[in-house]
Formats: C-alpha cells, structure tokens, sequence
C-alpha cells in the first residue's frame, strides 16, 4: 500500500487534489496515508469554521500552513432575534492576528455573526498583499472608518459584501478612499449602510470598474440618479435599488426605463425601499430575465406585485412581504414555474390581528403550481393540518421548511388540533429536508415524528412547542444527521438532554432559551464531556446563587477541540473537567 | 495519529448511527429514561396551550392566550358619535392606548423571528416620529395606529381601512394617492366583498373617516391636502336606502 502511495511524486498528487473542492471530500483524503494528509494539508487552499470556538486559530494554522481562504462563523442563530447578550463573544481579532502572521497571501475572509473593529479591519488591509474578498454576514462591532482602511490599502480587491452588518455610520466619505487607477471591483453591497455615501465618488468608482457585476446601494441613494449609475455599468448582473421613490415625471421614468433597458445581463434585483407604485414599470422590459427579486420592503400593494412578478416567467427565488395576499401568491404559482425559493416576510408582526388576507391557502397555490420549489420561509397567522399535508404531498423535494405561525401556539384553525401531524406529513414526504422550523400548537407527538423520519435533517429551530422531554428526547435520539437545534420556551428539562449526552458531540451545536434545564445538569454535563463546552447564560448573576433545580435562562453547548474560551463576559458561565465553576 | 483523529473527528461526518447505548449521564443522577415522562394535560378551552411555567411570558397570558380573533363588527352608529377606544382591544379590560414602552414590554423577545435589522427597515416605514434615522432603541413594536404627535418630513402615512362585515381590516399608505378619486378606486379593489353589490355606483358606499378631533366625518368635503393631515383612520359605509 505504501508503495502504491509513493509511486507519484508530491506534485502530481497536489495537482489531483487541486481537483477537489468540497472538505467532507478533502478530509477523507487525509485519512488515507501519512503522505496524502501530508500533502492535502499543504495544499488546502480554503478553510470553513462553522463555530469560531470549536478550534484555535494556531490549530488551523498548524495543519493547513497555506490557507488564501477562510470562513468564520461566531454567534449562535438565535442572535439575529436578539436573544444573545450583547458582549457575548465573536470576537474575530484573534483570528485575523494570528492570520497576519501566518497567511500573508490570505486572499478572502468570510464572517458570519463576529465582531469585528475597524482596528481588526485596518490590520487586514495591511497585512494581506492579495486580498481579494472580504464578507461581512451579520457583523458588528466596525463604523465607516474601517471601511476606508479597506478602500484605500486593498488595491486587489475585488469583493466588499457588507450584508446587514450594524455598522457605525460616522460618514459617506469612506468610498472616496479608493484611489483613482483602483478598478478591480466586481462586487459592492452595502445595502446596511444608513448614511449616504459620497456620490460622485461611488460614480466615478462605478464607472472605472469594467467587471463590476454586483452593485447593491443603500436607501440613501435617491431614485433620479439611478439612472446615471446604470448607464456607467450596463453590464450589472444583480442589482439593489436605493430608495425607489420621487415625484412621478415623465423623463425622470423614460431616462430610468431606458437605463433598465440597457442592461441586458440583469439578473438578480433587490432593494426597493419606499416604493412608488408609479416607477414599477420602468423595470419591466428586463422582468423576464430575471431569476432573483427580492421585494421584502417593497410596500406596495397586491395588484402592483401581482403585476410586475406576472412578468418574470424565469424567475427562481422570490423575497416579497404579505401585501403580496393569497391572490398574489395564485399569480406567481401561474407565472413562476421555474420558483425554487420563496420567502414571505410579514409587514406587520405585532400587530395583534391579520392585516391582509394571506393564509396557508397562498402557500398550498405554491406548492401546487412550483413544480420545483425547494427552499420556503413563511410567515402567516392561520395553518391547517390539512394544508400541510397538501404541500408535503404536493412537494415531496422540499429541502427547507421554514413556517412561523405568527401567534404561538396557535391551533389548526380548521380543526383546532396541534400541528402535529401536518408537520409529521412534512418530514414524512419530505425525504431530503435538511432544514425544519415548527410553529403553532404542537405536541411530543410531531417530535416523535421527526424522529422517525426526518434522516437527513440537519438544522432544527423549535420555539413554544412540546410537552415533555420525550420530545427532544424523540429528536437527539432519531435525528441522525443533526447538526444544529435550537430551542426556545419548551418544557424541556434535564433529562433527555443527559441521556442523549454523547449525541451532543456529533453536533455543531445545541441552543436551549427559556426552557427547564437545570444548573446541576450543566455542571454534570461540562464535567463529564471534556470536548464540549457547556456555556450557561443568565444575566440574572451567578447560576450558584439559586437552588441547584432552578432552570437556567439560556443554555449554549457545542463541541470543541479547543477547551474553554477566554473571552467570555460576566454572565456566561462555563463548568470544565476539575468541577470548579470557570469564569473567564 | 490520536491528536489527528481528534481534530479529523470535528470535520468528518458521522456516517453511523450512534451506538453508546450504556452512555446514559442519567445513571449519575437521575432515573434511567426507559418510559415517557408523564405529559401534562393541557386545555383546549382558548384553543391554545395554555402557559406553563416554561413559557416565559412577556405579555400578559390574556394576549399570548387570549380568545380566538373575534370577527368585530363595527357598529353604525360610531361614527356619528364618540371617539372610540383602541379598535384592536375591542372587549379588553386593558388600557386603551398603550404608550411605546407598555407595548415593548408585552411583546415577547425575538418573537415573531425576524432579523433584527429588518425590523429596523419596518420601523422606519411604520414610525411617523422618525426621519429616515434607525434608532437602535426601537426594535419591538410597531404603531398601530397613527402616532398623534407624527408631522414633520415622514415618508408614509399609513392609516387604517376598515368595511363593515369584512373581517380583515387592511392598512394603506395615504401618501401614494394624490386624489379622493384615486383613493376610492384603490379602495374598491381592495375589498371584493363590496365588488359584489357594486354597480359602479360609488354613490352605494360612503367613505368616512375620523380626523384628529376625534370626529367621524364624510369624505370629500375637504381639499385632499387638508384631508390627509388629519384623517387618522378610514371607514367605509354601505348606505342603507330607505
């Protein structure tokens, strides 16, 4: 066997190697000899982290000295609802440091939910000679100033994706910081960005970048310069809009419908804040090439959306707010044939009763008429068992199902029975799901179900639902592919969390908020499992300080092979193998 | 090799089921799970779960578990007479307006789940008090209606539209209309139910509205301007002939 391994030389296994991308595939190959780990880890190039805390960066870097590539993810999902302390963790800096050090031909960072500051922004733009990428998913922690640091240094740059990072606004002038002879940009989104940017730098930056494809403004930008922008970079693929509003005028829309006109690879189109329902057809000419459209504040009426989606026969994913009712959703099932993803985003979630008349009926339309629908997140007021049923028959290739009932606990309204078995149709059906969100009324029952047939289910979020431990108990214990579960405001306890202990660490990671477990169970737990971390989070002070059988407030385990942390704040509480409790 | 397998077994999926049978930290402490935990029975007199100590509620147990959605018919004669309370309450024993910070407080954290920031995008189309600013603060609750002290530069004005005997009351933004015509033809494609009866007549329905006053008033009387400064909610009256 040996002997076979060392019939090629090094460099012609990289170069096969070199042919495969997906890490699940590259890890395998490490496994097979000395050599092949050897060189597969000189040869990584890209290096996911799907926990920033489940591994140090100067393990990484031991094993893979030649990364150009990485991604980070920090805080927990249940972040982006504002159930995570702030101060919590995420703390990119001692990445990007030891990185500095380490990748100097670092070319792409990706993050997701860190904190990142413009200290850790400036070090980046001046340790890495080749940065090409930099994504920012759900940050905070960095204002504008930190964004001219990457304008004015990163001279390769080619990507600066800010996606609906909080961002401290303290000027538009940051975008001026790219020289003059800088053109290599293919990619803007900053979209999140609350102030306006400086514009005749952003078009003079458009118009001196020939492979720009991507462009998404922010709200500032008004409507009539629109236009401008367009012309300077007719050949855009995926587009957001600023602000879509300004006095109807006649050669305001004829010079915008004519710059839409002139971009004839347009594929993708977002933004749309404040909509005039007026300026709506000065996109059409281009609606039947596109495949993505994200209206998700757009405000405007049924009959208008109804309108402009009837016109995008191609389109693949659909992002739009209630106001599209039912009736809108029968038109897209009509037009959309080719619709893999929908999203319906509620326009008034606290408010106490419907206002538009969108049901489960929209979402059975979809199902019936999007032959190909694979990705939904709907949020509605009213579901039926019966309903469910329909759409897991109807869309058997359904991969992520993500339903949230408005008011929780809300029965079948037809019925007035738990969504048990309607869920159960789901994961019964739907044999690849890999995502699943529950809401309404909802038993041990669906979780029972979930455990028997949802083997390929790999994230799970559950919010008011269950009665018992035997719930999560049904879902550690059959769900064999999960890797994250979240949970919040169930009845469950202790119990099936210890007796599914060992389950915990074939997972990424487990959230429990505003459940029944108990201090004295996650001390057992952080005792017993070395290579997990079992972060108690009370702000309420120490967990010591009340009876051991008082349920914590929020509870946050996930595997590591890198030991406790040692940033954490205040209220997060740790247990590790010598039972002392740690704080950091 | 070991310290290998260590940081392999982060990255390589686990392809077989687990098989720790005797791996149960229950045996430490607790009593071995070998039959389901007595569920509690729960009540189906609200058609909802009624709360348990579990269920951490930020709102009063009347609002996460309250009756079902009754259809409220809204009576003739209001219009003729007094201001009335808070429609959405109708029938509570609560307060009728509540002040910003009672209603954040009733609201239960991160839920309905929705992306922080994209609340903040709602905020600004919802809140009459802001001027294109995100507040940080704001993150939960949105006005229901009209902010009584909102003037200045807002982008939208969004009031409420009510029909009698239509049970879904719908929400528009006055600022899209220039015109009462404008408006009404809005209006009737917004509510089928009165397409029925309607023989393009408008003379069959009546527009009312409320203005700052309090008042319910006929609309039309006044300049669309005026009108739009002081409506605070829409109704519309089928006119009973004789």
């Amino acid at each position: 066997m040996q002997r076979m391994a060392c019939s090629f030389p090094d460099e012609v296994l990289e170069h096969v190697f070199s042919f495969v991308q997906c890490d699940n595939d590259r890890n395998a190959i490490s496994t097979v000899c000395k050599s092949w780990y050897k060189i597969e880890r000189w040869s990584r190039r890209r290096v996911f982290v799907g926990n920033c805390y489940a591994i140090s960066p100067d393990m990484v870097i031991r094993r893979f000295p030649d990364v150009r590539s990485i991604e980070l993810k920090g805080k927990p999902h249940f972040a982006d609802f504002n159930l995570v302390p702030d101060g919590w963790g995420g703390y990119v800096a001692p990445w990007i440091s030891a990185m500095a050090a380490a990748y100097p031909w670092l070319e792409e960072i990706r993050l997701k939910r860190m904190v990142i500051t413009d200290e850790n922004l400036e070090l980046i733009s001046k340790s890495f000679k080749n940065f090409k990428v930099l994504v920012l998913s759900s940050c905070e922690g960095f204002s504008t100033d930190g964004l001219a640091a990457i304008a004015a240094n990163c001279r390769n740059l080619r990507e600066l994706d800010l996606r609906e990072s909080e961002v401290e606004d303290l000027s538009g002038h940051w975008l001026k910081h790219f020289p003059d002879d800088y053109t290599s940009l293919v990619s803007l989104n900053i979209a999140c960005l609350g102030c306006e940017v400086s514009f005749s730098a952003l078009e003079r930056l458009v118009g001196r970048c020939p492979n720009l494809r991507t462009l998404r403004l922010n709200r500032a930008v008004p409507l009539d310069k629109l236009a401008n922008l367009l012309r300077r970079a007719p050949q855009l693929v995926e587009l957001g809009t600023g602000a879509y509003s300004s006095e109807l005028r006649p050669d305001v829309f004829s010079n915008l419908s004519g710059a839409f006109s002139g971009c004839k690879e347009l594929k993708s189109l977002s933004g749309f804040w404040d909509v005039v329902p007026g300026y709506l057809p000065a996109v059409y000419p281009i609606c039947c090439r596109l495949t993505t459209l994200n209206l998700s504040y757009a405000t405007i009426q049924s009959p208008d959306l109804i309108k402009l989606v009837g016109q995008c026969q191609n389109l693949q994913r659909l992002w739009v707010l209630d106001y599209i009712e039912d009736a809108g959703l029968d038109a897209v099932a009509a037009s959309c044939k080719d619709l893999r993803e929908l999203r319906v985003f509620p326009s008034d979630p606290y408010g106490p009763e419907p206002n538009v008349p969108l049901t489960e009926q929209g979402l059975v339309s979809i199902s019936e008429g999007c032959s190909k629908l694979q990705s939904v997140l709907y949020f509605c007021r009213q579901m039926s068992n019966a309903a469910l049923m329909t759409i897991a028959r109807n869309r058997p290739n359904m991969t992520r199902f993500r339903l949230c009932i408005i008011e929780p606990g809300t029965p079948d309204y037809l019925t007035l029975q738990p969504l048990d078995v309607g869920f159960g149709a789901i994961v019964e059906h739907c044999k690849d799901l890999q995502r699943l969100s529950l809401s309404g009324l909802l038993t041990d029952l669906v979780f029972e179900y979930i455990g028997t047939y949802a083997k390929k289910l790999e994230m799970l979020s559950v919010a008011f639902a269950g009665e018992s431990d035997l719930g999560l108990h049904h879902v550690l214990s059959g769900c064999e592919k999960l890797r994250k579960l979240e949970i919040r405001d169930c009845p469950f306890g202790d119990k099936a969390l210890l007796a599914n202990a060992a389950k915990l660490e074939t997972m990424r990671s487990l959230w429990m908020s505003s459940c029944s477990v108990t201090f004295g169970a996650c001390k057992l737990l952080g005792q017993k499992m070395p290579r997990l971390n079992v972060e108690v989070i009370d702000e309420r002070g120490t967990p010591d300080s009340r009876p051991e059988s008082c349920p914590i407030d929020k509870l946050y385990i996930y595997r590591t092979v890198a030991g406790s942390r040692f940033d954490m704040p205040g209220f997060v509480w740790t247990i590790d193998e010598d039972s002392a409790m740690r704080l950091s | 090799m070991r310290s290998m397998e260590l940081q392999l077994g982060l990255a390589l999926p686990v392809h077989s089921p687990l098989k720790l049978k005797g791996f149960d930290l229950n045996d430490h402490e607790v009593e071995v799970l070998n039959e389901p935990v007595a569920s509690e029975p729960w009540s189906y007199s609200s058609g909802c779960l009624k709360g348990e100590k579990w269920v951490k509620n930020k709102r009063s147990s009347e609002e996460a578990f309250g009756d079902l959605p009754q259809i409220t018919t809204f009576p003739l004669t209001l219009w003729n007479g007094q201001p009335n309370e808070d429609d959405d309450r109708k029938g509570e024993k609560k307060p009728h307006i509540l002040d910003k910070k009672e209603e954040e407080e009733n609201h239960v954290v991160g839920w309905p789940p929705i992306k922080s920031w994209r609340v903040k995008q709602l905020h600004q189309h919802h809140d009459h008090d802001q001027s294109g600013q995100i507040n940080n603060a704001d993150r939960t609750s949105a006005h229901h209606q009209r902010s009584s002290t909102g003037t200045g530069s807002s982008n939208s004005l969004y009031v409420k539209v009510k029909m009698k005997g239509v049970a879904i009351a719908r929400k528009i933004d006055l600022r899209l209309y220039d015109s009462y015509q404008a408006l009404t033809n809005s209006l009737i494609t917004m509510f089928p139910n009165g397409r029925q009866n309607i023989d393009n007549d408008c003379a069959s329905y009546a527009l009312t509205y409320q203005d700052k006053d309090g008042d319910w008033l006929l609309a039309g009387d006044v300049p669309w301007q005026t009108f739009t400064e002081s409506v605070q909610r829409l109704e519309i009256l089928r006119n009973v002939d004789g």
